[in-house]
């Protein structure tokens, strides 16, 4: 079952402290918000130790520029957006090839041994296996980046719609447009995991 | 009513709530009798339950004892670089210093052809000032031996001698 996600908001007076060089406020900062910001991270690269260097820049960067955040302004869709700029600067400065979309999810990952999830739970209730969470992994990361991020925001996060077309600077249309592509796309690869 | 081709294409928007008002209520007219289609969207939903289901993966743990050792590290002055490294920094790529030599070559060869073609400028501005030179030389103030050399050298000064 999925841990404790539900939206953290953080604290406007834990914010206060953290702006005023309290580094131990930013650490409670960090505390609710880096599981986040480092699934948001990942969607981008997908790799772990590149996310996690990443995240760290994004840490780093926030706490200088701690100053700059308006006090009217969401701490959680500020730092969203300094991921986002670090995960470009690093691109910027590296061009790492791409991993091919190409290939199929049953190549890496058979799904001869995942555990097709207990539907009559209802979708609050889901379970999924070690196996099948790593198939639906697999499955997400051959989707486009710009579907991939959207996806990670909203369903792992739970993002609003509106925080995320916030932090990417579109529309709430094309949030839930590149959504319902993902979902399509999704839809055929997990294709043995769902009920008929 | 709709083929089933055309409201399947519209399925994935109607699962995520992105359809308009009359989209919206011609895929539930639809749906109301196509099972087809209705299999279809509790595909498109499952697939989404599927997702919210997912585990956030986990940051490494030492990821804060990290950020912390960085953020509360002094930050190191940059030692002062040598002219060479400020002027020709080593991050540029070779490119751009085989675009810089380019152009230097260029200007140099621009300017040299320029100053050949118009000498005639040259001399004019020479003959200007020998000319004014002479005409200061009864003035009590002027430098007699800097008007001297001066006109020594010129075109003018060769007529006077």
């Amino acid at each position: 079952m999925r841990q404790n996600q539900t939206m953290e908001t953080s604290d406007p007076a834990v914010v206060s402290r953290a702006r005023e060089g309290d580094v131990e406020a930013f650490g409670e900062l960090f505390r609710v918000t880096h599981r986040r910001i480092y699934n948001f991270v990942l969607s981008m690269v997908t790799n772990p130790e590149d996310a996690a260097d990443l995240t760290q820049k994004t840490y780093v960067r926030a706490w200088s520029a701690l100053k700059s955040l308006r006090s009217d302004e969401a701490f959680l869709v500020w730092l969203h957006r300094i991921a986002l700029n670090v995960v470009r600067d690093s691109r910027k400065r590296i061009e790492r090839p791409t991993e091919s979309l190409d290939a199929s999810v049953e190549d890496e990952d058979s799904t001869g041994t995942m555990e097709i999830p207990d539907w009559s739970l209802g979708p609050e209730q889901l379970v999924l296996s070690e196996d099948t969470q790593r198939f639906v992994r697999r499955a997400v990361q051959r989707l486009p980046e710009i579907h991939r991020t959207v996806v990670a925001m909203h369903h792992l996060e739970e993002m609003e719609v509106t925080a995320i077309a916030d932090v990417l600077g579109v529309s709430h249309g094309t949030v839930l447009s590149r959504l319902a592509r993902a979902r399509e796309a999704l839809r055929k690869t997990l294709e043995p995991l769902l009920k008929e | 009513m709709k083929p089933c081709k055309d409201i399947q294409t519209q399925l994935a928007d109607f699962a995520v709530g992105a359809l308009a008002e009359r989209e919206r209520a011609e895929v539930e007219s639809h749906l109301q009798e196509c099972p087809t289609c209705q299999r279809e969207l509790r595909a498109l939903r499952q697939a989404g339950a599927v997702l919210d289901a997912l585990e956030p993966e986990e940051a490494p743990a030492d990821l804060w004892q990290s950020i912390r050792r960085e953020i509360e590290t002094p930050k190191q002055e940059p030692a002062h670089a040598p002219w060479w490294e400020v002027l020709f920094p080593a991050r540029w790529p070779r490119l751009a210093y085989a675009g810089l030599a380019a152009t230097a070559i260029l200007v140099a060869a621009l300017l040299m052809t320029v100053s050949r073609l118009s000498p005639a400028e040259d001399d004019e501005t020479q003959d200007f000032l020998q000319r004014h030179g002479m005409l200061a030389w009864n003035d009590p103030l002027s430098d007699k031996a800097a008007l001297g050399v001066m006109l020594g050298r010129s075109e003018v000064g060769r007529e006077i001698q």
